[in-house]
């Protein structure tokens, strides 16, 4: 059902070969490793997994509440291959992430826009979008669930060209269901995504086809198979929440909050009461030293929105007014856009009322727009280009093209891996660094006591990943309630709780490059551990009893 | 009925008697035959309670004379219990003796539902197709040659039994009868007399699930030994001619209330299971014996086992021989070292904790103590059980007097302060204030040297469960030692530095040791607090204002003086009072427990619950200076004695001519001579603070040394909660900051400290209200050096970026490509 032609193992070699050296790339920025919160959660969970042969607790003390497929995924292939999970999460896992995305996007948008030169460059789009490429680098689950949404998106449309060819479906109603539960089971939330924009795409569609009856294209071939991947996917995202993994069903415990939540937002925008329990752009300001970089980094998210948006609603505008939309395929690519276009702007109140679907929603939503938005934004340019006249200009478009995208690609890999350049949250750690943790950790004295490790999570989602059997083991009393031994203290730098602080080159300039940040006081402590780079300091005995 | 039995152990554990089950009732079985032929017979029988009431049918493979009225003495044949007689068998029994050498067998099976009912159940061979829930195996068979029963028995159990003290709970849905042995038993009757020395218990837990419990913040004990040296363990009463199995349900323990040994294999009948395999030695129930809980696995080879936790559990009789309940009770706690139960392993030092417990006859009452010792010794002894070798501290013999001889680094005293007219079961012995616990483990941590400061360790002091007293030694190492004070006639820790009397009703006594010596010297009976108050954290050693607590009372014991004060006024009187009374060890002997009884009997009253028969029943020349309040106290150094400020609200009326009073009321300062002979009375005066900041070029942002000096010339210590302030900067404060008296070193904290602004910046030390104690002058700070810069960061950080660079060069080159033939393909 997909051209299997030179053009397509061309362009499939090339996207591969484009996702390596970024891959690789982003794997050997540093000669040391990196982590973030995600990254190290599943760094645990997945440790977890191997150790227990479970997803269940209390067996297993590490789950991932909201879905099971990535950690089992990743450790069955991690107990097959003998790579350890730092490994895997430092070189393999950014990989694999950018490997998945670019395959099954490419396959995806060939089968969307019905041209292997269009869906190439729509693919080539993806790697753009740092927000987009971010989520694949990390360790999460999110490598599963895009490239999964994409590939069950990839069956819907295959059945629709199907039924219309009256050829068999069965095979690709499974690959759809299988592509579901992949994605639904990695996360109950973002795998049902998919799953909700069809029900959009047959609400607009039927709407649609019932109101314009003057179409060029019959709409009416798509309202069974969207019916039926809304009612299968449906179907997957209960059984996952209630029967296969029900620690998934405490995502639901949010829906009466949300609703309380948009209620009051309502009501508070039509009294002109409404006051933000969140300010999700603030951490603009606060994790990136210059906006001016940090916008210039960003460019390409504003050119492809802007860019995509125009041509969704010229296109749609189009077809409503000149009946222009001539397949399926082309209604499908605006609807999908549209619908998590609109998926997008429903978490921007959820980011306003703090609901807890993740931190930021807008940014992890987003990540799922921009998947869809590249066939819109390439339809935009090869439309653009055909309306040229002449070869000049089009030579002139294609070079102008030729330049700007590895430009864009350049400043996207900048703005997901830039620290400690300009963004303020740093990533990186150094192996001295998390060894010195490890060593408090195995030797703290009590629960009563922390450690400051500076001013941000660098180390302790480092530690967390470096040595994840050793974070499940040494963090195994740690109840809500109990305070985390290892202390972080945003900005301020001087900590005056914490008995025990780390004291390391990145530890003082992180500190010093933050503004009008005193070093912490206790990094003149007694010396009570030094591995050659990284320093354990103790507070004076003095200080900590007059507390 | 489960229920039942696990009151019955917590009751039995906490010391607390519950309502005690009638298990003579319960082990009295009638029975009545209802079908009787040659091989096969079933009789209808009941205990006297009921707790069996059903059928028992028995089923021999050769003709049996089965009798009317009573069960026979069957030990080769299945015993079916149908309790309720509703078809349904809950339990059956097959014993058997498959050949000499192998001994006899008896296999138990539980909770069958696939069994028919006792007309046609069970062929031999029907049963040795299922897995047994509990297998005794007894290799000389079930008789000794005097004809006892043989307790030389080895028992497998596969299923979720209680066979190890809180093992199954722990264990819940793990454990399934299903052909995997669970727990090994084995009991060991040395000398063939029907009463076994050893019970040794093998849990045989996977290690995956082992480190899932360990993960869930718990530890499973894997071995549990029990042994008698005493050879005296009770013979087992049968309530079937096969006397292991019984109708009572009392639960794990054979504890020390229940002084006959019932069957120890036990039944719920209701539910159809086998809930317990009892001890076959008594671990708690007698008072000569001993037992290790672990989590380690217990090995048989040459290398003595070294087990952690309770290692051992000791209990003695140190009087009366004809009662079996332990007047002694040693629980010794051990950790090896870098064992992972303790730091994540990261403690590379062994850890003894000690639990002694004893009851102590006094006159003709009975009062339980207990000290509680740490320190870091390891287990240098090795006592053999069977084939078993054991690290331990002592034989069982000479563990009393190995603990009480031996020096110790920190150490707990808890005395129970209502005297019982006859002795109790001790239980575990008190378990308030263990070494371990005490303190929110502050204590423990203090000791061990990891950390905790030794305000820390004392910030528990003040809770104590009600009729208890409490109290505390650190900072030196010694042997436990106890002494009585002839004031409250009382045994006390000697060198204790403080401790707490929650005496009921809100009404607490505090210990102090105002001169820091070997003996408590300050009694204060604080203001009675709200009942809902007990048990908070709530200081007793600061009032509010940082002088002393509010207290009703306060006695002094002082070089030829007591001072005691209350609402009344201020009395001293001088008298010739001694520290101690006399002073011994916990007793470890007989020998040593009668001698302190007696001593003990001389002069035992019961314990004043204020201060004033303790100041009443000493003589001397007294002056009372009524309507006198106490403010403070304080020792002031071996060479100068004592000081008290005190508030007299007129000129007081006595006669005293060694007290030299003042004529008007007013607040003054006695002094009493480090010798006790005289006091002095001057007139106090407010000092003034004289406070300096020690600090060398200091610089913005960047850390530095300094050390506040603070003095007065007041004739009395004070103190304030006081802030130091550099320009606009709190850098630190003090609560509160401790300034001597006139004449006394000056108070030093050195602390470390960032400027945060540069320039001339005014020092002055302020109150929490801002009203300004002092003034320090001015300090020059310097403006920081630049700090790094980004750029140096990223090149420490990515020091060769070639490989880096070349392939995002690659992956831009493949993407120009790409795109611009996908374009461009368009165009063509």
């Amino acid at each position: 059902m997909i051209p299997l032609g030179p053009a397509t193992h061309r362009a499939l070699l090339l996207v591969v070969a484009v996702a390596l050296a970024y891959g690789l790339a982003t794997s050997l920025r540093y000669p040391s490793p990196w982590a973030e919160a995600d990254t190290s959660y599943f760094a645990r969970s997945i440790s977890a997994t191997i150790d227990t042969g479970t997803l269940q607790e209390p067996a297993n003390p590490h789950i991932y509440p909201q879905g099971f497929v990535y950690q089992s995924w990743a450790s069955a292939l991690l107990t097959i291959t003998g790579v350890d999970v730092p490994s895997y999460l430092r070189v393999l896992s950014p990989l694999l992430g950018v490997l998945f995305l670019g395959v099954a996007g490419l396959a995806t948008f060939i089968r969307l826009m019905g041209s292997v030169a269009s869906a190439v460059l729509a693919t080539l789009t993806l790697f753009l979008i740092p927000e987009l490429m971010f989520a694949v680098l990390r360790g999460n689950h999110e490598k599963v669930t895009l490239s999964a949404t994409l590939i069950a998106a990839l069956a819907v449309l295959t059945v629709i060209r199907a039924r219309e060819r009256s050829l068999p479906t069965a095979g690709w109603w499974s690959v759809f269901l299988m592509a579901t539960a992949s994605a639904v089971g990695a996360n109950a939330y973002f795998g049902s995504l998919l799953t909700i924009a069809l029900a959009i795409v047959l609400a607009a569609v039927a709407s649609i086809g019932a109101t314009n009856r003057g179409l060029a294209v019959d709409l009416r071939p798509l309202y069974r198979p969207l019916t039926q991947a809304v009612a299968l996917g449906a179907l997957v995202s209960i059984a996952v929440f209630f029967v296969l993994y029900p620690p998934a069903g405490s995502l639901l415990r949010v829906v009466p909050v949300a609703l309380t939540g948009l209620t009051s937002l309502i009501e508070g925008l039509l009294n002109g009461t409404f006051s933000a329990a969140a300010a999700p752009y603030a951490v603009v300001d606060r994790d990136w030293a210059s906006l001016a970089i940090y916008r210039l980094l960003s460019a390409v998210r504003w050119l492809l929105f802007a860019t995509s948006f125009g041509v969704w609603i010229a296109f749609s505008l189009q077809s409503v007014r000149h009946r222009s939309l001539r397949t399926p395929d082309r209604v499908l690519a605006l609807a999908l856009y549209g619908a998590f276009g609109l998926l997008l702007a429903f978490a921007i109140p959820f980011d306003l009322l703090d609901i807890d679907l993740g931190s930021n929603l807008q940014v992890r939503m987003y990540a799922y727009f921009a998947m869809f938005s590249t066939p819109v934004f390439a339809l935009g340019v090869t439309r653009l280009y055909d309306l040229l006249g002449d070869d000049a200009r089009r030579r002139l478009v294609t070079r102008a093209v030729t330049v700007l995208f590895p430009v864009l690609l350049v400043a996207g890999h900048l703005k997901a891996v830039n620290d400690p350049l300009v963004s303020n949250v740093w990533r990186f750690y150094e192996r001295n660094e998390v060894q010195a943790v490890r060593f408090y950790l195995e030797h703290q004295p009590d629960r009563l006591r922390t450690m400051w490790v500076g001013p941000d999570r660098r180390l302790r989602e480092g530690f967390y990943a470096t040595y994840p059997d050793d974070a499940i083991e040494l963090l195994r009393f740690d109840p809500s309630g109990l305070q985390n031994p290892l202390a972080i203290n945003l900005r301020s730098g001087a900590d005056t709780t914490s008995e025990f602080a780390l004291d390391t080159a990145n530890v003082r300039a992180h500190i010093a490059l933050l503004d009008s940040a005193p070093l912490a006081e206790a990094m003149l402590g007694t010396i009570v551990y030094d591995n050659g780079a990284s320093v354990i300091r103790h507070v004076s005995s003095e200080a900590a009893s007059e507390r | 009925m489960l229920l039942l039995g696990a009151m019955v152990v917590i009751a039995s554990l906490t010391g607390v008697r519950a309502q005690p089950i009638d298990l003579a009732a319960r082990a009295s079985l009638s029975c009545e035959a209802t079908t009787r032929s040659a091989t096969r017979a079933t009789y209808a029988c009941a205990t006297l309670d009921s707790v069996f009431d059903g059928a028992i049918t028995i089923v021999s493979p050769s003709p049996v004379a089965f009798d009317a009225d009573r069960l026979p003495d069957l030990l080769e044949g299945t015993w079916l219990f149908d309790h309720g007689a509703d078809e349904r068998i809950e339990v059956v029994l097959d014993l058997s003796s498959p050949s000499a050498s192998s001994g006899a067998v008896a296999r138990l099976y539980d909770g069958r539902t696939d069994l028919a009912g006792a007309e046609d159940c069970c062929t031999r061979d029907d049963l040795r197709a299922l897995d047994a829930t509990v297998s005794v195996r007894a290799p000389d068979g079930w008789r000794n040659a005097d004809g006892s029963w043989s307790t030389d028995l080895v028992i497998d159990v596969d299923g979720p039994v209680e066979v190890i003290f809180g093992g199954s709970a722990k264990l819940s849905g793990d454990l399934a009868t299903d052909g995997h042995v669970d727990y090994t038993i084995e009991v060991t009757d040395l000398d063939d007399d029907g009463r076994p020395e050893y019970d040794v218990r093998r849990a045989h837990v996977p290690d995956a699930v082992a480190r899932r419990i360990f993960r869930s913040g718990q530890a499973i004990e894997r071995s549990a030994i029990t042994v008698n040296p005493h050879h005296d363990e009770e013979r087992i009463r049968s309530w079937i001619p096969w006397p292991f199995l019984g109708p009572v349900t009392y639960g794990f323990l054979t504890n020390s209330d229940l002084a006959d040994n019932y069957p120890p294999i036990q039944i719920d009948w209701e539910a159809g299971r086998i809930v317990t395999v009892g001890e076959f030695v008594r671990s708690r129930g007698n008072d000569g014996q001993w037992f290790v809980y672990s989590f380690d696995e217990l090995g048989s080879g040459a290398t003595p086992n070294e087990l952690e936790f309770e290692s051992p559990f000791a209990f003695y009789d140190l009087f009366d021989a004809d009662i079996e309940l332990p007047e002694l009770a040693v629980r010794m706690t051990y950790t090896s070292p870098g064992s992972p139960t303790l730091y994540a392993g990261g403690y590379p030092y062994p850890v003894s904790g000690v639990r002694y417990s004893w009851i102590q006859r006094q006159q003709d009452r009975f009062r339980q103590y207990k000290v509680g010792l740490l320190d870091r010794y390891p287990q240098d002894d090795v006592v053999q059980v069977g084939p078993y070798a054991l690290r331990a501290f002592a034989p069982y013999a000479t563990l009393p007097v190995w603990v009480t001889q031996r020096s110790w680094t920190g150490a707990t005293f808890v005395a129970e302060m209502r005297p019982q007219d006859t002795p109790r079961g001790l239980g575990e012995g008190l378990n308030a204030w263990d070494v371990d616990t005490f303190s929110r483990s502050a204590f423990f941590s203090h000791v061990l040297g990891l950390g905790a400061s030794a305000k820390d360790a004392t910030a528990g002091a003040d809770e104590i469960p009600e009729g208890l007293r409490g109290e505390y030694r650190l900072g030196m190492t010694a042997e436990p030692m106890l002494y009585r004070s002839p004031i409250d006639d009382e045994l006390h820790l000697l060198h204790a530095g403080g401790g707490v009397w929650s005496q009921g009703q809100g009404d607490v006594m505090t210990y102090g040791n105002l001169n820091g010596d070997a003996y408590i010297d300050v009694w204060t009976l604080l203001e009675r607090r709200p009942a809902s108050a007990y048990g908070s954290a709530t200081s007793l050693d600061e009032g509010a204002d940082g002088a002393l607590p509010a207290a009703r009372e306060r006695l002094y014991q002082l070089p030829g003086h007591l001072v005691r004060w209350d609402a009344g006024g201020l009395a001293i009187k001088r008298v010739a009072t001694r520290h101690e009374t006399l002073r011994a060890p916990p007793p470890a002997t007989s020998l040593t427990w009668s001698a302190l009884a007696e001593r003990l009997a001389d002069g035992d009253r019961a314990p004043a619950r204020t201060t004033a028969p303790m100041f009443d029943r000493f003589e001397g020349d007294q002056a009372l200076l009524r309507g006198a309040t106490l403010l403070d106290a304080t020792h002031l150094g071996s060479e100068r004695g004592y000081a008290f400020l005190v508030e007299l609200a007129s000129i007081p009326a006595v006669s005293a001519p060694w007290l030299p009073l003042p004529l008007e009321g007013g607040r003054y300062v006695f002094g009493l001579a480090a010798d006790g002979a005289t006091w002095q009375v001057e007139p106090y005066r407010a000092g003034t603070l004289h406070a300096r900041l020690e600090t060398s070029a200091p610089t913005r942002l960047e850390p530095t040394r300094a050390r506040l000096v603070a003095s007065s010339d007041g004739p009395w210590p004070t103190k304030a909660h006081a802030t130091l302030v550099v320009g606009d900067q709190p850098v630190r404060r003090w609560d509160p900051l401790e300034i001597p008296a006139a004449g006394r070193p000056a108070t030093e904290r050195a602390f470390t400290w960032a400027p945060l602004a540069s320039g001339l910046q005014d020092v002055t030390l302020v109150d929490d209200d801002g009203v300004v104690l002092a003034r320090l002058g001015t300090i020059v700070v310097a403006e920081a050096a630049p700090g790094p810069d980004r750029s140096d960061v990223a090149s420490a950080v990515l020091p060769r970026p070639g490989a880096f660079v070349a392939l995002l060069a690659a992956a831009v080159l493949l993407l120009a490509v790409g795109v611009n033939r996908a374009v461009g393909r368009r165009a063509s």
